[in-house]
């Protein structure tokens, strides 16, 4: 199998840009920040959110709401998106108007509007957003896994952040964290849809390569997570700014080997500790109707080269109607009602996470012991090729969709270059699946999940629940 | 050294650094201001194709040329609009069971065989119920077609409808009703139509489902599991001339009994049942924290499905600008009643202040005058989606027209959206949103109820069996 060039080019000003053409009648815009939750400053938690609304909200030459009207004048639809790894702004239109959109996606990046009545409105939005009610009765428990699965990394705060946090920060604050992280040099456009290249190549020069650089002086601000915090976090320094003079002695786009795509640790690199032991938490969740069940393993971070490994090792477990979890804890035995298996994949660390609804009469903990034996059958029960190609078959298809839509495709490439530090990873990882055999996932599964210490979190309700922590 | 550059600037000496001396980009005066928006293109309409086969199939398809994969889609009538009386959950129970067990070759299959047969594909079987159909859903490479073709046909055609599956479906069936009462979010849809049709509406409870037999899971599926009955959709790289093969390959051979005489009445006659009147109703919730809120209007039967459309969107534009938090909008059409819905979900301490904005707002913006910009915009906007949806599912904007009896409409779409004025529009907005017409329904926590009575008077508390049944 082949797997594409997904090399982005490098405008002097140090952006970079990926252009993809998808067929159909849609072109869409995402631009990609490598800088999130992960990198809000201790006691600063959504910082990085609050400064995503901002770009997102005004600018020098468009007012508050002005580009949402511009954008649905055009017909289309655009998303902010805050994550722990990264924060983006994606916009899906009609091709033939994709120039009106670069325009105002580097009029957004360029210009944004930090001024002491956007931020007011950015908090009121953010606190919406964090307020915005958890109807879900389980809620508590995803809260928990976040929490207990992660040990010291900031991961466990979660990317949205807490406005209290947030109350009485000034706009200078706000303005030289912007300058820090959200400047041209961080940041990847990606462009996907029905487009004339040439056409798109001369826009981007055009609209994204008359932004201005962050001035050197800008990476030092406000103290990060990592630097200010006394856990056991190395520090994280901002990428260098790729000044003006730099660039004169390049061509005006040159290609550029993406930084932090090494399996080693890049600087700025946030440290997970290892979990010393197995650990059971229980969880009151008195109002929820039916008891429920997670296992967290950790994983490790996404750019390692075990990943494709893991992923296949997931299908096998979790993905379809016949993984193995519901077919067996589901269909055969009846003991759940829903379940999941998460691969939660970051920059610096990941979870796998296995969760369970009970079915009716039962209680969390048989069924968190049914679930944990039926992983870690996986290094036992051998895989036939059969099974084995089902969950290729899956896995392939999962990634091969993501290409049909400019839409998906945008979100595909953005996501997988903030957080794997490349691109092209994911077609990569297509390609390693298709190398490995089922002994190979199980004696991986023998050393990395078997003999692995586990987070059990037990949430009964009711009268059961009586007992939890 | 720091070179301190505005965009013009910089932009200029890259472009002499690249050797690029006249780009017609460099011609535009400025940038603050957006290039002009280009001519809309004339849209197309969708080229479906379609035909019958002797014993009754209709087949439809949608080619997309290039497309790496055929969606594969059968769409029977048993939708949950058809669930008899006092036996509401029967059509999902029934659709369940397709996947519990079938015959091929006179083996049996598992649920589990049948589960592998879907995921080899590439993508998990998935059963939808509408209102209006029940549906098997696949997908496959062009050359995987056939086997997605027979899998569909040996679980509508051979399905074992077992003893031992409908206890498992139910237990599973009734395990999701418990769920869905302590969730705000699942509840909702249900409590809103029961609220806006009355007990006409079928919603599940456990007394109904425990009353479930085999016998009227396999009646059910005689009625409703037809040749003439149901429709055959795919969507992909493939010809009606090949799509019609394959039908006539696994299908052509799909003969059922005459159709049995009625079986029990339909819960249901909706295109009769007339909204009832407006009620303003709070039903608190025990489970998570805040409130799910919905409002929801009448709007006249023979509405246009674009001018429906039209209307939702220009309205959701409004409301977001002016009370700017998350809302949800549809108008659902349930055997030809439509009825147009509001929702969002608020924290309990917003809940008062945004009912009263929100009371005194509505008819507001739905009486506003409709503008040429305001018809452009909410035109760019419902076509804009509708070629989105195309993109991300194509066979299910199909399948959703088809189960609405609106695949004309769907097939012209942009033609009809275009056709709509802003005087047709602002008719039918003015005519929404009146307060005597308008229902309001909060779910789960909303604080301490006289708040909110006083935003909204005659919000009154109910109960999940005033409104459920039990």
């Amino acid at each position: 199998m082949t797997v594409p060039s997904l090399e982005p080019q490098r405008l002097p000003n140090g952006l970079l840009w990926l252009a993809r053409p998808v067929a159909g009648t849609q072109a869409a815009v995402r631009v990609v920040y490598r800088c999130g939750g992960r990198d809000d400053p201790t006691g600063r938690s959504g910082l990085t959110h609050l400064v995503l609304r901002l770009v997102a909200g005004a600018s020098r030459y468009l007012a508050p709401g002005q580009f949402n009207h511009l954008i649905a004048a055009a017909g289309g639809r655009s998303v902010i998106e805050i994550d722990e790894d990264f924060a983006a702004l994606q916009t899906v239109v009609p091709a033939q108007q994709l120039e009106r959109v670069l325009w105002a996606e580097a009029e957004r990046m360029s210009n944004p509007r930090l001024e002491p009545d956007t931020l007011a409105t950015a908090k009121l939005q953010l606190r919406q957003a964090v307020q915005a009610p958890r109807l879900n009765p389980y809620a508590r428990l995803d809260l928990a896994v976040q929490r207990s699965g992660y040990l010291t990394h900031p991961y466990q705060r979660g990317a949205l952040g807490d406005p209290e946090q947030l109350k009485d920060l000034d706009v200078d604050a706000v303005r030289a964290f912007h300058a820090g992280r959200f400047g041209c040099d961080r940041a990847l456009l990606v462009i996907t849809g029905a487009f004339d290249e040439a056409a798109v190549a001369r826009w981007v020069m055009h609209y994204f390569g008359s932004i201005r650089p962050p001035m050197p002086a800008a990476a030092s601000f406000l103290p990060s997570s990592a630097s200010s915090s006394a856990a056991s976090l190395a520090s994280p320094p901002a990428s260098p700014p790729v000044s003006p003079s730099a660039a004169s002695s390049t061509s005006s786009t040159s290609s550029a080997a993406l930084p932090a795509s090494a399996s080693a640790p890049a600087p700025g690199d946030l440290r997970e500790s290892r979990r010393p032991q197995s650990q059971t938490l229980k969880l009151s969740l008195a109002q929820a109707p039916l008891p429920a069940a997670a296992l967290v393993w950790q994983v490790p971070r996404a750019d390692d080269p075990s990943t494709p490994m893991w992923q296949l090792a997931h299908a096998l477990l979790g993905l379809g109607r016949s993984g193995r979890l519901t077919d067996t804890l589901v269909d055969e035995k009846a003991l759940a009602h829903q379940l999941s298996l998460r691969l939660d994949a970051h920059r610096d660390a990941g979870l796998l996470i296995a969760q369970a609804l009970a079915a009716h009469g039962q209680t969390a903990a048989p069924v968190a012991q049914a679930l944990q034996q039926e992983v870690l059958r996986l290094a036992d029960e051998p895989v036939t090729d059969e099974e084995l190609n089902k969950a290729k078959a899956l896995l392939r298809r999962q990634t091969l969709s993501d290409d049909w839509t400019a839409d998906r495709l945008a979100r595909f490439l953005g996501t997988a270059w903030a957080v794997r530090g490349d691109a092209g990873a994911p077609a990569r990882d297509m390609a390693a699946w298709m190398k490995l055999s089922g002994a190979d996932v199980q004696q991986f599964w023998r050393k990395q999940v078997v003999q692995a210490p586990v987070l059990t979190l037990l949430a009964d309700i009711g009268a059961a629940a009586g007992v939890a922590a | 050294m720091t070179v301190v550059l505005n965009r013009r600037g910089l932009m200029f000496g890259a472009a002499i650094v690249s050797g690029a001396t006249a780009w017609p980009a460099l011609a535009q005066d400025g940038f603050d201001r957006p290039p002009e928006a280009p001519p809309v293109p004339t849209p197309l309409p969708l080229a479906i194709e379609q035909t019958r086969l002797a014993n009754g199939l209709r087949v439809v398809v949608l080619p997309r040329p290039g497309a790496p994969r055929t969606a594969v889609r059968l769409i029977g009538e048993g939708g949950w609009l058809r669930d008899p009386a006092g036996k509401d959950g029967l059509a999902e129970v029934a659709l369940s069971m397709l996947a519990q067990g079938a015959k091929r070759d006179g083996e049996e299959m598992e649920s589990a065989d049948i589960a592998y047969a879907g995921d080899l594909l590439g993508l998990p079987l998935r059963l939808e119920l509408t209102p209006s159909t029940a549906e098997i859903v696949l997908e496959a490479l062009p050359d995987q077609c056939d086997d997605a073709v027979n899998l569909l046909a040996d679980l509508t055609q051979r399905p074992l409808l077992a003893f031992e599956a409908l206890e498992h479906i139910r237990s599973r069936a009734l395990d999701a009703l418990v769920l869905r009462r302590a969730d705000a979010l699942l509840l909702a849809p249900w409590a809103a139509r029961r609220q806006f049709r009355g007990r006409a509406q079928p919603v599940q409870t456990s007394a109904s489902l425990k009353r479930l037999k085999r016998d009227d899971v396999l009646g059910f599926h005689r009625q409703y599991w037809r040749p003439e009955r149901a429709v055959l959709l795919f969507a992909g790289d493939l010809s009606l001339q090949t799509a019609r093969g394959l039908a006539e390959d696994f299908m052509g051979g799909w003969r059922v009994a005459k159709l049995p005489p009625p079986g029990p009445t339909p819960a249901v006659s909706l295109p009769a049942a007339a909204p009832t009147p407006a009620v303003a109703q709070f039903l608190p919730l025990s489970q998570g924290q805040g409130c799910r809120l919905i409002v929801q209007t009448p709007v006249p039967r023979g509405t246009p499905p674009a001018l429906r459309e039209l209307a939702r969107t220009l309205m959701h534009q409004r409301l977001a600008a002016r009370l700017p938090w998350a809302w949800e909008s549809e108008m659902e059409s349930l055997g030809g009643a439509l009825c147009w819905r509001l929702s969002v979900t608020l924290p309990a301490s917003a809940v008062p202040e945004q009912l009263a904005l929100l009371r005194e707002q509505l008819p507001l913006l739905a009486a506003e005058a409709v503008t040429p910009e305001d018809l452009a915009l909410a035109q760019a906007l419902t076509q804009g989606e509708w070629e989105f949806q195309l993109a991300d599912a194509p066979d299910a904007v199909l399948a959703q027209a088809l189960a609405a009896g609106e695949l004309d409409d769907c097939v012209q779409w942009p033609q009809r959206v275009r056709a709509v004025s802003a005087p047709v529009l602002q008719l039918l907005m003015a005519s929404s949103w009146r307060d005597t017409r308008t229902h309001l329904l909060l779910l789960g926590d909303a604080g301490p109820p006289e708040p909110a009575q006083r935003a909204w008077p005659g919000l009154a508390l109910t109960t999940m069996r005033a409104v459920i049944g039990e």
